[in-house]
């Protein structure tokens, strides 16, 4: 078949055929386009050529057979950021665990009953036994604030449970630092209360 | 070529997991326009991921009334976002890119048009030589698979602007290729 267009007029017609080949192209405008490409051999072989075109730019963007595109690595991504508050606190869990149990082993190995000086010795006894009231006194107010830290930890970790995401790891973790820590609280108890205890026995 | 299933959930699904359901249906186009944008699977699949990541932490953020509306025009939302990326990328790497560049543009010989990835790189050099948005709005259609009123709102242009760059992109494609021997539709 013959091409009784010119130039210009297929031109005009480019936008529609490139149009067409996206499959963008009302109605309307589509049947004026068959028809003219009915008598265009040019046309038609540019829509040909754009098919091809759109092949061309779609496998210049595939890297290469092997490498598909994943779906995965997202949810993992995802798991990250879910958990990545929560991940950050929990880094300083092991850490105020530790600094707890320093504190309390700290604690522990004073001597339970009032350090005397020499220049105590030569205090008058009622003095003396002023300064071993106040020593007791903050001795147990040490061991009351610590044993409010250590519920405060315990409570913090119990609302990071709920926040974050239960991952089997983590949960078994939380569980473990959790039992410690009770622990902790009932060591600082039992030793609270062998203080009072002694003191009352005096 | 967008001719995809309307997504069918629950009404009372949550936004996270609508997103992330638009994510499985968008993932592979979405890498593969950043890929056409950044010539490197890694970060091509990274910067699809930072995007998609992007959005589920703005959705917390969404009001109730505006999350069905958002979500609806996701697409072009997650488009618009990885070009984003993937211009900071671009930004980041030009020098190296520049070089790179300047290697394929280096004249082939005619055989080497038969050999698919000279032929690639060659359309790769001619989508770098003409405007940006030619080159955006042909590849968010090929590569993105996203219809002419979707990339207008990516790229903040009509309708019409964006069947001309089309259009001229793929002409311009055209001529270069001739330019380099490469006969197409023939």
């Amino acid at each position: 078949m013959t091409n009784h267009f010119n130039q210009s007029s297929c031109e005009r017609f480019g936008p529609l055929i490139s149009a067409r080949v996206d499959g963008e192209l009302e109605l309307e405008v589509s049947k004026q386009l068959d028809q003219h490409l009915e008598m265009c051999t040019t046309c038609r072989q540019r829509m040909q050529i754009f098919a091809e075109i759109n092949e061309l730019v779609y496998s210049a963007a595939t890297p290469d057979e092997t490498a598909f595109f994943p779906v995965k690595p997202v949810e993992k991504r995802l798991a990250e950021r879910h958990n990545k508050i929560g991940k950050s606190l929990m880094r300083w869990i092991p850490l105020a665990v530790a600094a707890s149990v320093l504190i309390g082993l700290i604690i522990t190995a004073l001597p339970s009953g009032p350090t005397v000086t020499a220049e105590q010795i030569a205090m008058p006894l009622a003095e003396l036994e002023m300064i071993n009231d106040e020593q007791s006194e903050s001795q147990a107010q040490m061991l009351k604030t610590l044993e409010f830290e250590l519920r405060a930890l315990k409570l913090e970790l119990g609302s990071l449970n709920s926040e974050s995401d239960s991952e089997d790891n983590s949960l078994e973790e939380r569980k473990r630092v959790e039992e410690t820590l009770d622990r902790l609280i009932e060591k600082v108890k039992q030793f609270s209360e062998t203080e009072t205890n002694q003191d009352n026995l005096f | 070529m967008t001719n995809e299933p309307a997504l069918h959930l629950p009404c009372d699904t949550d936004a996270s997991t609508l997103l992330e359901e638009l994510y499985r249906r968008y993932a592979p186009q979405g890498t593969r326009y950043a890929f056409s944008m950044l010539r490197q699977f890694s970060d091509a699949e990274e910067v699809t991921q930072e995007a998609f990541c992007r959005l589920l932490t703005k959705s917390a953020d969404w009001k109730a009334e505006e999350l069905e509306s958002r979500l609806r025009h996701f697409s072009p939302l997650f488009f618009a976002t990885i070009r984003n990326l993937c211009i900071d990328v671009i930004r980041k790497n030009r020098r190296q890119r520049q070089v790179a560049l300047d290697a394929s543009m280096e004249p082939a010989a005619k055989s080497d048009t038969d050999n698919p990835q000279q032929l690639e790189a060659k359309v790769v050099v001619a989508m770098g030589q003409m405007p940006d948005q030619w080159a955006d709005a042909l590849k968010l259609k090929i590569n993105g698979q996203l219809s002419y009123a979707e990339i207008a709102e990516v790229l903040d242009a009509t309708h019409a602007q964006v069947r001309t760059w089309i259009y001229r992109a793929r002409r311009h494609l055209e001529t270069e290729l001739e330019k380099a021997g490469i006969t197409v539709g023939k």
